[in-house]
């Protein structure tokens, strides 16, 4: 199924709901858990797509894979009590749905890696963040910056490659540019390196 | 555990490996190949985490995950034994999905401490509109609104599903098999059916059609009488399609049905195809224009040994038509029909 999908999930909303006197009633306890909910997720969004990532290899299946994340944490997270419980509990549901999304999927024939070394692998993934000293806006910030500095049809082949249909639109653009897969993915690849110095240099700018 | 792994630099073997497994490019030998140098090679581990992770921020710079929530609240007064008392139902939906812009956020605190202002000047509006309806005065008669075409249960909501086991009927689609009716046709609560992997595009329901199935509405206007066929008659039919496995195309069509079952005998006044090219939800727009003469060939004849005649569908009740006629399921949801042009 592929990730274009909405995902929807209501709160709170199952029917007739407060009834107070003369004043209307608060609001304030769903709108701190939304507020929280939107914070914590928005700063974490990219550690668990890199975590599911590793188990799941294919982007269209970690977009589906972090929607249904999404999902529980909000309708079951601990998180409400305790923010700094967000990670560790959307991490815990990122790995339980990976693995389901992984068994799900093994009569596709999509190659990935065994759930053993995927495990390893998820696990240095959060090594790694928790290791990092930018705090993750301060890095996408980064990352904005250094996309607007390069060139437009170099930008249009990054939003065909992370588009959902990343093999489709990147078929469109070879027979639109003229080029072969296999140069366009080359091109990707000199572009993502360059991104991840401009990044690099971005945040250790005397080096 | 220390380890000096921020910048590990590949070989060319690993650099390649890397970059196949980020576009899912690995065959099966290169697959094995790299699975074997993350499990010996903490530096290969280290690098491809690293670059996994930068590819999740790339990926959510370019294409951002969409997060939107939307608020409704219906807001009832009522005399109590202490005054007025309100209640309040609150509706809050949370959308997470492929995004083409920022993360938006509806609800606003500062709304909610005006609340009580923005009520007081509520009623007093309402007091004001309530005393200008009812002063004596003669007013002009207004005029009549032009008839619109509508769709009827356009939303596929007109059956409630909630008490029915497995949230799928396939009899239940009001309004939608009119004269001719496919029995492979359902209406299923998208959400139970599908067992919460998709939502419906508005409520709860949506009509999921099997190959060979149709949908079929006798269009009316507003004020009940039927569209009838006319050259230049240009109808837009908005709406969302699910499908499974793209390409996929369905067809739309306004159709004069001179016959129903066990002798169908259609006429196209017009068709158009909707293609469909990835799975999911989608949304379509399709204009359905008639054009030139009237006079049409049957489009379908259950019993085509019958001889049937060329017919003038000028003035005759149109319907409105969407049949999905390859393998695969979809399902169809939220439709929108309006004229584009004055007849």
């Amino acid at each position: 199924m592929a990730a274009s999908h909405l995902l929807r999930f209501e709160n709170g909303g199952n029917g007739l709901s407060q009834r107070g006197g003369a004043e209307l009633p608060a609001l304030a306890e769903t709108e701190r858990k939304q507020l929280v909910f939107t914070q914590q997720w928005t700063q974490h969004q990219a550690t668990l797509r890199a975590y599911l990532a590793s188990f799941l290899g294919n982007s269209m299946m970690v977009d589906d894979a972090l929607q249904e994340v999404a999902l529980v944490v909000w309708q079951k997270g601990p998180w409400e009590v305790d923010p700094s419980e967000f990670l560790a509990y959307s991490l815990a549901c990122a790995r339980r749905t990976a693995l389901a999304a992984s068994r799900k999927q093994g009569d596709i024939r999509l190659v990935m890696l065994s759930p053993e070394a995927a495990t390893l692998l998820a696990d240095e993934v959060v090594f790694q963040e928790q290791q990092e000293n930018a705090a993750p806006n301060e890095l996408m910030g980064a990352l904005r910056k250094c996309l607007e500095k390069i060139k437009p049809e170099h930008r249009e082949l990054l939003e065909s490659r992370y588009s959902g249909e990343s093999r489709g639109e990147l078929q469109l653009t070879s027979k639109r540019v003229g080029k072969s897969m296999d140069s366009l993915y080359k091109t990707l690849e000199r572009l993502r390196e360059r991104l991840r110095a401009c990044v690099e240099r971005g945040q250790n700018p005397t080096e | 555990m220390t380890r000096d792994l921020t910048n590990p630099s590949p070989d060319a073997e690993l650099a390649d490996l890397v970059s196949k497994y980020l576009d899912n490019r690995l065959d099966a030998p290169e697959s094995e190949r790299l699975e074997a140098r993350i499990r010996q090679e903490p530096e290969a581990l280290a690098y491809l985490a690293k670059r996994l992770r930068f590819e999740a921020k790339l990926r959510e710079s370019i294409n951002p995950q969409r997060m939107e929530v939307t608020e409704s609240r219906r807001m009832i007064m009522e005399p109590g034994a202490d005054g007025p008392e309100w209640s309040v139902e609150q509706q809050r939906s949370v959308h997470i999905g492929r995004p083409s812009e920022a993360l938006t956020l509806d609800v606003s605190r500062l709304r909610n401490r005006r609340n009580r202002l923005l009520l007081a000047v509520a009623i007093l509006l309402a007091a004001l509109a309530t005393g200008w309806f009812l002063w004596p005065r003669k007013l002009p008669p207004p005029p009549a609104a032009p008839s619109s075409v509508v769709l009827r249960n356009a939303d596929f909501e007109s059956t409630d599903l909630s008490l029915t086991p497995q949230g799928l009927t396939s009899s239940a689609l009001e309004d939608w098999q009119d004269v001719i009716a496919c029995p492979d046709v359902g209406l299923v609560e998208v959400n139970r059916y599908s067992n919460g992997r998709i939502f419906a595009k508005s409520g709860k329901n949506a009509a999921l059609l099997r190959q060979g199935c149709y949908l079929t509405q006798r269009l009316l206007l507003s004020d009940g009488s039927p569209v009838r066929a006319a050259d230049g008659l240009s109808l837009r039919l908005s709406g969302w399609i699910w499908i499974d496995s793209p390409p996929h195309t369905i067809e739309a069509a306004l159709r004069v049905i001179a016959s129903g079952r066990p002798t169908i005998i259609q006429y196209d006044a017009c068709m158009a195809p909707i293609t469909l090219s990835k799975a999911g939800w989608q949304s379509f727009t399709i204009d359905l224009t008639i054009q030139g003469s009237l006079m049409r060939e049957p489009s379908w004849l259950e019993h085509p040994e019958h001889a049937v005649p060329v017919l003038d569908l000028n003035g005759r009740e149109l319907f409105l038509s969407i049949d999905s006629r390859l393998p695969g399921t979809i399902l169809l949801d939220a439709l929108n029909i309006e004229e584009l042009r004055e007849r």
